[in-house]
This record gives C-alpha cells, sequence and structure tokens, in this order.
C-alpha cells in the first residue's frame, strides 16, 4: 500500500481521517478469515505491509474497543493448554457488513483520487 | 520477568471503568507487553531490551486511557456520547473540550495556510468585514461611554430630578423656586434626600485679569442625594442652607490640584469667588463632576434663599425599595395638597425622571439610531462575505467529497468551513477594532455640542469583548450558510462528472439571490433614512431665525459687587461700556439683552392682560433690552414703533414691545398697540405697560423650536438684569474681540466677559446635531450602497459563469445577443425589484424611528423614497451590465465543449 499524496488537498487531511479510516478496514479484513488477539493483529499488518506500516497497542487497543462496542467484532478470553489466556476478536455478521461497506468505499476514495492526479480528463 | 499486569495498572487511570471490566482491560493489554517481551526474548533479546521493547509499546497511557474510556464499549455514566461515527468527537464527563484543542488549532493552521494563497479575495474579505466591524465598535464605544457606562463616582440607581409642570402651557420641565423646595423637603414622603441646584459661572480673580469657572451653587441635599464623599473635609450640611449661614465652597480635584497645589491643609482656607469671600470646606474625588463640566460646589447666598425665582433644578434620591412611578403619585398628591393652600399652584404639576434619563435621554434616540445603521451596514457586509464564500465552496465541493469518503463526518468539514470565515472575521475585526480606536478621538471631536459625557467615551474593556465577541459572530454568521447549503456531499455525485456545484444548484441560486435581495432592502432602508435626514436638515437650515445673524459678535459680562450696588451705577456703567463699545473700530452698532437668542435661555413671566382682568395670570417669555436692540438686530417692528432712547434711561416710562406671537394670542385680529399688560411676580404687579409696538417673531432656542409669545420691556426698567452684548462689525468679528475686551476694561479690568462667540456660529452650532447625524447616517449608506452594488455585481457575474454552457447552447440555436442581455439584466431587475419591495416595507417600520429626529419632513416622503429607489435600481442596472456583456461575448463552441 502506498500513500498518494493530493496536490490540493491539505496534507494533515490523511494522519486523523485517512489513518482512522484505513485502520478499520485492515482489522476487519484481518478477522475475516479467523479470529485473532490484538497482539497477532498488529505484527500481521507489519508483516503483511514490509514493514511500513506499524500500529502500536495504543492506537489499535481503543478501536478494537470501539469495534467491540459497535458489534462489528466480538472479543472471548481463550485459555489454551500450557499458555497464558489471551483475548481473541472475531468479525460478526454486522462486522462483515461493515467490511463490505469501507472496502467500497475505500475503492471509490482510490478512484476518485486517480481521476484527479491522472494528467488529463477525457 | 516483570509482572505486566502490575505495570499497566500503575500506569493506566481509568478512573470511569471498574470491577471486571477494568481487570479485563488491564488483563489484556498486559498480555500484549507480555508477548512482545517473550517475542523479544526469543528472537535473542536481553531481559532489558525486551523490557524496554515492551515497554515501548505504550508511551503516552494518558491517551491510551482517554481513548478506552472513550470508546462505546465502556459507556459509563454520567457521560453524553454523540451519535456519530467519529469517537473523538464523545463528550467527557470530566467537562473538558469536547473538540481536541489540536484539532482545532490544526483547522486554524489550515485556515491560514489557505487564506495566503488566496491573497486578493482574503485582503476583500478583510477589508469588508472590517468595515462592518469598525463602524459597530466605534458607534458600540459612543454608545458605551454614554448610554451603559455608569456614571463616575456617582450610584445612578434611585436618583431622580424632580420637574414643575405646566401642562396648560405645555411646560413639562420648569426649574422650582426655593419656597416650593422647602414645602418639598418638608413635607414629602418619598425622597431620602432632596436638593436644589443652580448652575453658575463664576468669577476667580488672582490673575492681572478675572477667570471664568464653571461652578454649581447647591444645597446640603444635593451631596446628600449624590452620596459621594469627598478626599477631604466635607461637604454641605443642612446647617449651611440656613440663611445667615456663613459662604461655602467645595472644590473638584482638578481645581484643587491646579490652583492649591493638592495642598491637604486647603480646608479652612479661603478663596475669592465672585468678589466674595469663600471657605473651603473640601475636596471631592478626581472624576467627580456634577453637572458635567462643574468645577467648584458654593452655597446659596442669603438673597438667593429668600427669593421666588424659578431658576433652580432638584435632585433627588428615592427612599429605598421605592419605584420611580409611586415616586410619581406620591408628588402628585403632594402637589394637589399645595396647591389648596396656595392657588397660584392649582396649575401646575410634577414630574419625576430617572436622573440618567435626563443626563442622556436626548440622545439616546439618535445614538441608537446609529448603533442601527452600523448594524445594517454589517449585515450587508456578513451578507456579501457569505455569497463569496458560497462561490469558494463551489471550488472546493470536490475535495470536500473526498474528506467524506476517508472518514471526514460533517462536523469535522463544518469545523473546517467555519474555522476559515471565523478566521477573516477576527483578522477583518482586529483591523477594523484598531482603525476604530485609532479613529476613536479624531471622531469625537467631530461631534456636536451639548451631547452628555463625551468624555468619558473610551475604549475600555465592554467594547473590546463586543468587538471580539461581534468578530466571532460575524465569521459564524457567514461561514454558517455555505455550510448549511452544501447538503450531503457525495462522492459519487463526483464520480459522476455532474457539474453540479453548491452554488450552482437550484438551492445555492436561492441562497444567494436571498442574500443579495436582503441587502438591497436594507440599503434601501439606509439610503431613505440618509435621504430624509439630509432633507430635515436643509429644511431646518433654510429656517429664517428672524434676525441679522453676520458679522454679529456676542458676549456676556455679568457686573458684580459692592461697584455695582445701586440702579443708578450699574446704568451708568451701561450707559459708559456702550459708547465706549461704540468706538472700538470696526465696530458699526452695539446692542445687548438680557436673553439673547441662541446664546441664552428664556425667561418667563406671568403677565395679566387688559382684556383678560378676570383670568389667571398666564405665562410668557420676556427680554430686557434697549431702544437700540430692534434695529442692530435687523427685527421688524410689525406696528407702532421700538423703544426710544429717553425710555432707556427713564424708569417712570411703563411701556412695553410685543412679538406677533403674542399679539395673534392675547388680541386675536385686533390691534396690540396701546394695550396693557401687567408683569405679576409673586404676590406683587408692576404698573400697567402700555404696548408701543409689535415686533417680528424670531426664533430664540432653536431654529426648530417655534417662536412663542414673548414680551419686551426696556432696559430701564431692569438694569439689574445681566446683559449680552451684540456688536454688529464691518471686518470679521472675531477679529474685532481684543479690542471689545481693552474698552471694557478699560472701564473696569475685573470684569469678567464670558460666551464670546458670533450669532452665526451659535446658530450654526445649534443645527450641529442635527447635521452630525444626517451626514453619518449619509456615509453608513453609501458604504452599503456600494457594497449592495457590488454584492449584486458578483452574483450576477458568477451566474453567468456558471450558465455558460447553457448560454452557449442558447446562441449556438441563434439566440441574438440582445435575449442574452435582457436575460441577465431581467435576473438583475427581479432581484433589485424584490429588495425595494421588501425594502419599502422596512422603511414603513423604521419611519417611526425617524420620526423624532425629522424636522418638516415625513417619514414617508414619496419624493425621497423614489429618488432613492430610482439611484439604486439605475446603480444594480449599471452594475449588471458588465456580467450581461460578458455574456454575449461566450463562444457557443468553446461552451458546448466544456460538457
Amino acid at each position: 500500500m502506498k500513500y498518494v499524496y493530493i496536490q490540493y488537498m491539505e496534507d494533515a487531511l490523511f494522519s486523523p481521517a485517512l489513518k482512522k479510516g484505513s485502520v478499520e478496514l485492515l482489522l476487519l479484513s484481518l478477522l475475516e478469515d479467523r479470529p485473532r488477539h490484538g497482539y497477532e493483529i498488529g505484527k500481521l499488518i507489519e508483516e503483511r505491509s514490509g514493514g511500513r506500516l506499524v500500529f502500536r497497542i495504543s492506537s489499535l487497543y481503543p478501536i478494537l474497543c470501539r469495534m467491540e462496542g459497535r458489534g462489528w467484532i466480538e472479543g472471548r478470553w481463550v485459555e489454551k493448554p500450557g499458555e497464558r489466556r489471551r483475548r481473541f476478536y472475531r468479525l460478526t455478521k454486522k462486522g462483515v457488513a461493515a467490511l463490505a461497506a469501507q472496502r467500497r468505499t475505500w475503492k471509490e476514495y482510490t478512484h476518485a483520487v486517480n481521476l484527479v492526479v491522472e494528467p488529463s480528463h477525457a | 520477568m516483570r509482572d505486566w499486569k502490575r505495570y499497566v495498572r500503575e500506569h493506566l487511570a481509568l478512573p470511569d471503568i471498574e470491577g471486571t471490566l477494568e481487570s479485563s482491560v488491564i488483563e489484556e493489554i498486559a498480555s500484549e507487553l507480555e508477548d512482545c517481551y517473550r517475542e523479544a526474548r526469543s528472537g535473542g533479546a536481553t531481559a532489558e531490551e525486551a523490557d524496554a521493547e515492551a515497554r515501548e509499546l505504550v508511551t503516552d497511557w494518558s491517551e491510551l486511557a482517554s481513548d478506552i474510556s472513550s470508546s462505546r464499549r465502556f459507556a459509563a455514566a454520567p457521560r453524553i456520547e454523540q451519535r456519530v461515527e467519529d469517537k473523538e468527537v464523545a463528550i467527557r464527563g470530566r467537562g473538558g473540550p469536547w473538540i481536541p484543542l489540536a484539532d482545532l488549532l490544526q483547522d486554524l493552521r489550515f485556515a491560514v495556510r489557505r487564506l495566503r494563497r488566496a491573497p486578493l479575495f482574503t485582503a476583500i474579505a478583510v477589508l469588508t468585514l472590517g468595515l462592518g466591524i469598525g463602524a459597530n465598535t466605534t458607534t458600540f464605544s459612543v454608545v458605551n461611554g454614554i448610554l451603559l457606562r455608569p456614571l463616575p463616582h456617582i450610584d445612578t440607581d434611585g436618583l431622580v430630578t424632580v420637574w414643575q409642570t405646566l401642562p396648560s402651557e405645555g411646560l413639562y420641565r420648569l426649574s422650582v423656586s426655593f419656597p416650593l423646595y422647602e414645602e418639598w423637603l418638608e413635607l414629602n414622603a418619598v425622597f431620602e434626600d432632596l436638593g436644589v441646584y443652580s448652575r453658575e459661572e463664576h468669577k476667580l480673580t488672582g490673575g492681572d485679569h478675572p477667570e471664568s469657572i464653571e461652578g454649581t451653587r447647591v444645597t446640603s441635599g444635593v451631596f446628600a442625594a449624590l452620596n459621594v464623599p469627598p478626599v477631604l473635609g466635607r461637604t454641605f450640611l443642612p446647617e449651611d442652607d440656613q440663611v445667615g449661614a456663613r459662604s461655602l465652597v467645595v472644590l473638584s480635584h482638578g481645581m484643587w490640584q491646579l490652583r492649591f497645589g493638592s495642598d491637604s491643609s486647603v480646608v479652612g482656607q479661603t478663596m475669592e469667588v465672585d468678589e466674595e469671600d469663600y471657605t473651603i470646606a473640601g475636596v471631592m474625588p478626581p472624576g467627580f463632576s456634577f453637572p458635567t463640566g462643574s468645577e467648584l460646589w458654593t452655597t446659596f447666598s442669603d438673597e438667593a434663599k429668600q427669593s421666588y425665582g424659578s431658576y433652580l433644578r432638584a435632585i433627588a434620591r428615592l427612599k429605598a425599595g421605592l419605584s420611580l412611578s409611586q415616586a410619581q403619585r406620591e408628588m402628585e398628591s403632594l402637589t394637589a395638597q399645595l396647591a389648596e393652600t396656595s392657588p397660584r399652584e392649582r396649575d401646575y404639576g410634577v414630574r419625576v425622571v430617572s436622573y440618567m434619563d435626563e443626563v442622556v435621554g436626548n440622545v439616546r434616540g439618535a445614538l441608537l439610531l446609529l448603533f442601527g445603521a452600523a448594524g445594517m451596514v454589517l449585515l450587508i457586509a456578513c451578507a456579501n462575505m457569505a455569497n463569496l464564500l458560497l462561490v469558494k465552496a463551489t471550488e472546493r465541493y470536490k475535495e470536500l467529497a473526498v474528506r467524506t469518503a476517508v472518514g471526514a463526518n460533517r462536523g469535522q468539514l463544518v469545523r473546517q468551513l467555519l474555522s476559515e470565515s471565523v478566521t477573516l472575521s477576527i483578522v477583518g475585526g482586529a483591523v477594523g477594532s484598531l482603525a476604530a480606536i485609532a479613529s476613536l478621538r479624531p471622531f469625537l471631536a467631530l461631534l456636536p455640542p451639548g451631547i452628555p459625557r463625551v468624555t468619558e467615551i473610551a475604549v475600555d474593556h465592554r467594547v473590546l469583548v463586543f468587538s471580539v465577541l461581534l468578530s466571532l459572530l460575524t465569521g459564524v454568521m457567514v461561514g454558517l450558510l455555505p455550510v448549511l447549503t452544501t447538503g450531503r456531499i457525495r462522492l459519487s455525485t463526483v464520480l459522476q462528472g455532474a457539474s453540479r456545484s453548491i452554488a450552482g444548484n437550484r438551492q445555492g441560486n436561492r441562497v444567494q439571490a436571498a442574500l443579495v435581495v436582503s441587502e438591497t432592502a436594507l440599503t434601501f432602508v439606509l439610503l431613505v433614512s440618509a435621504g430624509l435626514l439630509i432633507k430635515s436638515f436643509v429644511r431646518l437650515t433654510s429656517i429664517d431665525p428672524g434676525f441679522e445673524r453676520n458679522n454679529m459678535l456676542t458676549f456676556y459680562i455679568e457686573p458684580e459687587g459692592e461697584r455695582y450696588g445701586s440702579e443708578d451705577r450699574l446704568r451708568a456703567f451701561y450707559l459708559e461700556l456702550s459708547e465706549r463699545l461704540e468706538s472700538v473700530p470696526g465696530v458699526q452698532a452695539i446692542t445687548s439683552s438680557s436673553q439673547m437668542p441662541f446664546a441664552d435661555g428664556t425667561m418667563s413671566n406671568f403677565v395679566r392682560v387688559d382684556n383678560q382682568l378676570g383670568e389667571e395670570p398666564t405665562l410668557v417669555e420676556c427680554s430686557i433690552v434697549p431702544a437700540s436692540y430692534f434695529r442692530v438686530m435687523g427685527i421688524p417692528i410689525l406696528a407702532g414703533r421700538a423703544f426710544t432712547p429717553e425710555e432707556d434711561r427713564d424708569p417712570t416710562t411703563p411701556v412695553a414691545i410685543v412679538t406677533q406671537a403674542m399679539a395673534d394670542r392675547y388680541w386675536p385680529g385686533g390691534r396690540a398697540v396701546g394695550r396693557r399688560i401687567k408683569v405679576v411676580e409673586g404676590d406683587s404687579e408692576s404698573a400697567w405697560l402700555t404696548v408701543v409696538g409689535v415686533a417680528d417673531d424670531v426664533h430664540h432656542q432653536g431654529l426648530n423650536v417655534e417662536p412663542q409669545a414673548k414680551f419686551y420691556w426696556p432696559f430701564s426698567l431692569r438694569t439689574d438684569d445681566d446683559q449680552t452684548y451684540v456688536l454688529k462689525t464691518a471686518v470679521d468679528p472675531s477679529s474685532a474681540f481684543s479690542a471689545v475686551q481693552a474698552a471694557v476694561w478699560a472701564i473696569d479690568p475685573n470684569i469678567l466677559m464670558t460666551r464670546i462667540a458670533t450669532l452665526d456660529d451659535l446658530i450654526s452650532e445649534s443645527v450641529a446635531g442635527p447635521r452630525f447625524l444626517a451626514v453619518l447616517v449619509f456615509g453608513l449608506a453609501t458604504l452599503a450602497a456600494v457594497l449592495a452594488v457590488v454584492g449584486i455585481f458578483g452574483v450576477l457575474a458568477y451566474t453567468v459563469a456558471q450558465r455558460t454552457h447553457e448560454i452557449g447552447i442558447r446562441m449556438a440555436l441563434g439566440a441574438e445577443k440582445n435575449n442574452v442581455i435582457l436575460n441577465v439584466l431581467r435576473r438583475a431587475l427581479i432581484l433589485v425589484g424584490t429588495g425595494l419591495a421588501i425594502g419599502f416595507a422596512l422603511a414603513l417600520v423604521a419611519a417611526r424611528v425617524l420620526e423624532s429626529a425629522l424636522f418638516e419632513v415625513s417619514p414617508w416622503d414619496t419624493t425621497t423614497l423614489l429618488a432613492v429607489a430610482l439611484l439604486l435600481t439605475t446603480a444594480a442596472m449599471a452594475a449588471s451590465c458588465v456580467p450581461a456583456r460578458r455574456a454575449t461575448r461566450v463562444d457557443p463552441v468553446e461552451a458546448l465543449r466544456q460538457e
């Protein structure tokens, strides 16, 4: 994933709004195939983005709490033999719908960006 | 290995969350830190390195705690949560700001950056708003200083002025006499304190020539009512009001500093006032001035205390808990009671008025009118700015749509837009306010005389707060309109490539049109007001005062002391003075009067008329004049003759001259010459005075005051009255003054000459108020008109630009250029016409406010209304020509290509 700079927009637009929007999308999509715990989610994002996206617990944890509050994800304590118990999160039906909507919005956004940054219009 | 749960518990403060929930949060975060530690250790890090790496996962525990608290999962009372997706705007229970300060500062930074990229737009906006806010700041400074600021030192709550009234003569502000005051003092049940006072000009000696100082004679009750303690000594006591008490004086702080060098032992010393010795009783605090301008306060003379003359003003403080209306009823009851014992008082009434109303009442209406006019100018400026910002919002539609797509909610967009408009208005407000502050003193210097409390007008905290609040409100107002008009911003709309825009859509067009119509309506009202005030001023100044006003120098003298203790000596002084003045080079003629028009107030006496012997005497104005008066003043004698020089000297010749108004009142249709009148003063009556002439009426108190019934009696009959002299000069009157002064001092170097002015200046001063109001409202109206015409031009130009494609199609299909022009002009005419229609309706309402400020001009003057309507329409049509012509230059091919 790379950030695209849009000339006529303010730089800091990306910081609060974009990051917030993209993090939720990232988290939801990572939970799509199976439940995960918070630390695992953070590590996955870092690995799959080649180290370009790093979200610490201080950023991830409040978002997980928020999405759980919205009913998009469900957290549950799981205790595996020989391991300390961990809190795993999985997508709910609402979360699946939210993921689909966020994916759509993201496509619209990137399309709009491309429309602007392309050198000429039809 | 560290106990991570303990570590988290020590660092993470969650006061909103308790019990198992808190434990759950702590455990989850602790497990994350432990996972990190273990992974680092398995990666080869030492225990310390792994511990440090894990601890770095959370650097800002307080931010983490607040984020967790605000998330919905931990909803706990008391906390209000906004129904928005973005939890950053949840209101925290602790009552802190619900918008993170960092975001607000960020918005402001963006706003400044954006405005710097558009310097022309920013300059226009700052100037437009600056003019509006600056004008309001200036007028508010004046309103604040005169109407809102409390009087220095004096608590006006419960402080009243008490007038005597004579409803049958239409008089409601009559001075009172000492005997009446003493009766009120003894018998009233409503006043805690009651006193009377009279302003006087005092003569202070000590230099080469005497000096004139404004002072006030007061009874002890005045100081008691005002309740302002002196800084040295004391004020007057009831025993000082008694006949035979010694003469005392209380000094103002300024006089004490100037004349006595702030000497703290001044109390008990003697000073000469009006050539008599007064003992200094005390010194008042700095800033105390009652009435305004008074430098010292003296006790009344024994003679004054026993006089029946009605020249005193009464001031009182109501008893605690009593209202003005209660006091009015009680005093009316007392007056009726007094009338039973004194038939002469039967026709008199009483009026109790708030003291503050007395001080500022005569200018309150005009000030509020000015304030309203300035407010209208600001509204017009805001309408222009709102239109500009609406157009600007169009250019940012795509940007706003994309922001919405990536997660910015409507609240954030609103904040961004408002931050720009508020930034503009704050900068404009700062510029305008600084200009207002810098120009305040010069502006005050232009104020007409007679405006109360001018010295108290200043830029204080109230003015600054007003300016800041006005700037913020203006910014929100002009910024809110584009925001409300945006509706739901849809990225899909942008993607469809629709040329729809905020201002280009139907709603936006309606809003723009509404703004222009409002501007036009307000401008119409302002221009009509200015036109009426100017017309009124022209009418006023065209009034003939009834006497010669060019090259007429006036001054007042009051011979005092033993030297002039008898009528013969006074008469000899005045005769010698006249001879000396006549010989001054440049002086063509001299005369005098006890009540000079426009220079002195009026004097009135009760008269009994020969054909109304059975009736009560009536109040009539009077003046004491020499034989030369009517000739020098250019007042025609309409019947009979003027006084003769012999009548100037011989006090046994009982004659009088009446004005036409008096002749019409008492001998309507008949001949006044040969009739007789008698002057009634208290219980005594003069001998019958035979009317020897009828003089034309003159305006005395103002060009807008109808001449009243008046009689003149000759100089010889009342030599003890002070005289205002008038010198007709062949040269500029002010150039003759030194010689005149020398002539007076040649007789007596201790004679005080005051109130030096030309009659022309006095008349001009009397209309300074209406002139000032007319000029100011005209200035504001002109500014409003310029803004409105610019607004109309802007809207039409934008409409043409928006409809380029449509116009292109029309022209491609064969539309004539003239039709295109007419189309644009028709739109302009509709806008202006609608604005004028609303303006007419508003003008009818405004007429009620304006009526009291007009002279012989109806507030619904058709000529003015139509002239202003025509003027505005013409200006608007002229402004429309440029966009209309631009529309005809649209290349149909280019226009079609834009699709």
